[in-house]
């Protein structure tokens, strides 16, 4: 018997080893999708300027009943059959409703779906490529600062070129002629590789990225520091804090309430001392009054900033284990109603999704106007608001030089009818007959549900961040009438526009687009600085003096750098 | 008889050959080894196959598209000689790193070594069989629990609104009032240690258990007659019947001593206290995915590789000492 069970154990561990092997395409079913995602440096769905035709509100709605109703199908121009592999976050949530359903009629495809984290996704997405071993759409967070890796495997033959001649795809055509990014960035010897999903961003905005503050407003009239207009200088929230700490008018206990919480990822990037950095131009290298490249990081100016930050961090302002949050625990404690403040990514889109769903209809909020966006002016400097202008996209996808041109074309029709209006209606609004109906007038008739407050509830979640992503992000749904966040943000709007004390931080296109070796290899040196600044901003040492210990760390280093961009930029 | 007949003797006798050898493995038990295969077709497949790309080492790496073959990025990426080395001799980061992984290691080594042997005997020693059992498949259940798993416990412990500076604070504030636990280069090599012997040191015992287990018993009878006490007998007998397995472990531990456990650290550890954490293995994490500029795999490969040189001198130094001092070693 024990011979036979030996012989067994053998046989399955050798079938198990057999099945170790990579299979023709992973199946996302298996593989550990369900991961705790955090969303890290969320696009921000860009206003809609136009204006939007209203919703029929007075006709009575349908509820909308995924189970019950029959689908509209659609009907596919497509006779192949194809089946595309794509890299895609929160991959249990995707590719499940009825809305998918009809896109995957539509096009006659399937998803194979490669499940990503916001933590593994730049590690994921170098293994596969540098193994050639990627799905058919290549989907990834690039920043600028990956140009030279990104032109590596380009030039290396990674990706299918996107055709120069797009007049068979005009709304990608249309999307190619505002966009900055796709020749300075993602294109090699003036082919392009990479497709940039605009983030449409509305004119005020300078494309600006919102590393800014939400805030418990409530808590802030009721220790009587309220503000009108939502704008505080550093004194005055510290003020606030200290008296929110001792009122506890959450009810969190006398001392226990944290003052500021933040994404993971804004402390990785040191969004707490960018904000208080006082330059006009980009951080990073920039020229200085004599027209030569520098490292903004390596002067006085920024280590003030760290000054400040770790200030801020040592008296108590800053929640201790934010530091140690590889997740969005920082999050979870300003959503729980543990945390006065919380900086990430707080868009009209962000207030519009995690603070409308989870605070105001998840009842941890007293009401709508309980938690707002603030600005927190300066410290450093001239005591301005400052927002950094950031790529004109967020994420960039490529396709494989595996895909045969049936799919390729396939894919680039998907993308095409996603940037065009009828696209943008399928993004925001759904399914016609389903989730809508049109009016002779033009007018939308939504089918969702409404909430106590007339706001129609999404049948469909984490649109932002799927398969539709590549092609575009979308304006507002104003067909929706989700306009919470955007009418919160009007103050703000107002105040960037108006004040004069609005500084948006140029992109330095010509650097960021630089793919020379030394630029190539350290960067800005993101990775060590960001590791300095945390060691200094948790430790009681001078700021100024580790400071220039660091920089005297990479001088040489940095030195090769800037020689190579004056050379070569000047 | 004709050839054919011949040939029909000839296969049948081959066909009787062939039986009574299969026979013969069956009854000699050789069927066992076949369980080596899996794990031998692990060590070809994960340790063996990738060993040519330890020639990237001495490469800029670069990586081909649509190209066939197991190890076609290695012509395609150019040689840059010894650059990846005397790059990692100028990296302040690289000796720190070095450092840290020598001094955990030592100190896993020397407080965390001898707890499985010292519990294994304490355990062996326990009368009520129950409790006995109780108290092993405590030790042992940590064990099973990941690093993300446990690093998540201590977190929730001992950070800033952990349970234990609760309870100080509820004692008295001034205890806590710059609570840096987590972040403290002075805490974080022992909070290491005791996680550490913690979640490993009941799994460790297993072996000495068995070892103990394996003991002549009529030694022990002997030594009572002769009066002799627990403890004599704990040093007299149990000690020394166990030293082999204890000096194999030893070895293989010195062997293994650049590795200093990646998942522990990785998932502990943060900026602030990376002149005491940072060890070779999340150095080389950190260089080769969290770099914000392109990955270079020949950085990487050099650094591992140096890793590796330094565990194989260690390993065949201390199995030669062990030798030198009488015992049989591992080799």
């Amino acid at each position: 018997m024990k011979k036979v069970l030996a012989l067994i154990l053998a046989a399955c561990m050798i079938l198990g080893l057999a099945g170790c092997t990579q299979p023709a395409t992973p199946d996302a079913g298996t593989t550990p999708a369900a991961q705790e995602d955090t969303k890290k440096d969320e696009p921000a769905p860009a206003d809609d300027t136009k204006e939007a035709a209203p919703a029929d509100d007075t006709k009575e709605a349908a509820p909308a009943d995924d189970t019950k109703e029959e689908e509209p199908a659609a009907t596919s121009e497509y006779d192949t059959h194809v089946t595309i592999s794509m890299d895609v976050l929160d991959a249990e949530k995707t590719n499940i409703s009825a809305k998918d359903e009809f896109f995957r009629n539509k096009f006659n495809i399937d998803w194979d779906l490669y499940p990503v984290t916001w933590g593994d996704w730049l590690e994921k997405i170098r293994a596969w490529v540098n193994a050639d071993d990627m799905p058919d759409i290549v989907w990834w967070d690039m920043k600028a600062a990956n140009t030279a890796e990104f032109k590596q495997w380009a030039a290396a033959g990674a990706f299918r070129e996107i055709p120069e001649d797009l007049s068979r795809w005009p709304n990608l055509q249309r999307l190619r002629d505002e966009l900055v990014s796709d020749d300075a960035l993602l294109s090699v010897d003036g082919h392009l590789y990479g497709w940039p999903s605009s983030r449409q961003n509305p004119p005020e905005l300078d494309n600006c990225y919102y590393p800014m503050f939400a805030y418990r407003r409530d808590w802030a009239k009721a220790v009587g520091m309220y503000k009108e207009g939502d704008v505080y200088t550093w004194d005055e929230v510290k003020a606030m804090i200290d008296a929110i700490k001792a009122q506890d008018p959450g009810g969190n206990g006398v001392g226990n309430t944290i003052g500021i919480t933040m994404e993971s990822w804004a402390w990785e990037q040191y969004q707490l001392v960018t904000i208080n950095s006082p330059n006009p131009d980009r951080l990073g290298y920039h020229k200085d009054e004599n027209g030569n490249y520098r490292l903004y990081e390596a002067t006085d100016e920024f280590a003030d900033a760290i000054e400040f930050a770790q200030s801020l961090y040592q008296g108590g302002y800053v929640w201790k284990d934010q530091i140690n949050d590889s997740g969005n625990d920082g999050f979870q404690k300003f959503l729980a109603g543990q945390a006065f403040m919380f900086l990430g990514n707080d868009s009209p889109a962000w207030f519009n999704g995690d603070v409308l769903n989870k605070m105001v209809r998840g009842g941890i909020v007293p009401d709508d106007e309980a938690v707002a966006p603030m600005i927190v002016l300066s410290e450093c400097g001239d005591h301005n608001f400052y927002l950094i202008q950031s790529e004109d996209y967020w994420t960039v996808a490529s396709i494989s030089h595996n895909v045969d041109d049936e799919k390729f074309e396939r894919i680039l029709d998907m993308w095409d009818w996603l940037a065009s209006e009828e696209g943008r209606i399928f993004l925001v609004a759904g399914v016609e007959g389903k989730d809508y109906t049109k009016n002779a007038d033009g007018t939308y008739n939504i089918l969702w549900e409404k909430d106590e407050t007339g706001a129609y509830i999404s049948p469909y979640q984490d649109m932002a961040f799927n398969i539709y992503t590549p092609a575009t992000l979308t304006a507002s749904p104003n067909e929706t009438s989700v306009q919470y966040g955007y009418k919160l943000f009007e103050p703000i709007y107002d105040y960037m526009a108006n004040s004069g004390n609005f500084v948006s931080q140029k992109m330095p296109w010509e650097v960021m687009a630089w793919n020379g070796p030394e630029y190539s290899e350290y960067g800005y040196f993101y990775s060590d600085i960001s590791t300095e600044i945390s060691k200094i901003m948790v430790s009681d040492v001078d700021a100024h003096e580790e400071w220039a210990k660091f920089r005297e760390s990479i001088a040489d280093k940095l030195k090769a750098v800037e020689d190579e961009l004056n050379a070569n930029l000047k | 008889m004709d050839s054919s007949d011949i040939k029909s003797i000839q296969n049948a006798q081959k066909a009787k050959n062939r039986k009574r050898i299969l026979k013969r493995i069956w009854q000699l038990k050789w069927i066992y080894l076949l369980m080596v295969l899996p794990g031998l077709a692990v060590i070809i497949i994960f340790r063996y196959l990738p060993l040519p790309g330890i020639a990237l080492a001495w490469k800029k790496f670069t990586p081909t598209f649509g190209a066939k073959g197991l190890y076609s990025y290695l012509s395609s990426s150019k040689s840059v000689g010894w650059k990846h080395f005397r790059s990692l001799w100028r990296e302040a980061e690289f000796w720190t790193a070095t450092k840290n992984t020598f001094v955990i290691s030592l100190l896993k080594l020397v407080f965390g070594f001898p707890f499985p042997v010292i519990l294994a005997i304490l355990i062996n020693e326990m009368t009520l069989k129950r409790y006995k059992k109780t108290i092993q498949t405590i030790y042992t259940f940590p064990h099973f629990l990941s690093w993300v798993v446990v690093s998540g416990m201590v977190l929730n412990l001992f950070g800033d609104t952990g349970a234990v500076k609760s309870v100080l604070t509820s004692i008295n504030p001034n205890w806590t009032s710059n609570w840096n636990f987590l972040y403290n280069s002075k805490s974080f090599r022992p909070l290491l240690v005791v996680s550490d012997i913690w979640k490993e040191g009941g799994w460790g015992t297993i072996l000495y258990l068995a070892a103990i287990a394996g003991i002549d018993p009529s030694l022990h009878e002997a030594a009572i007659v002769d009066g002799a006490n627990r403890f004599q007998r704990i040093i007299r007998i149990t000690l020394p019947e166990i030293t082999s397995l204890i000096i194999i472990m030893l070895i293989l531990q010195i062997g293994n001593m650049m590795n200093a456990n990646f998942d522990q650290i990785f998932n502990l550890y943060s900026p602030p206290v990376f002149d005491v954490g940072d060890v070779i293995d999340t150095y080389i994490y950190r260089k080769t995915f969290q770099s914000s500029t392109a990955l270079d795999y020949g950085f990487s490969t050099a650094v591992g590789l140096f890793k590796n040189v330094i565990n194989f001198v260690l390993l065949i130094s201390a199995n030669r000492i062990a030798k030198i001092f009488g015992h049989d070693g591992i080799m």
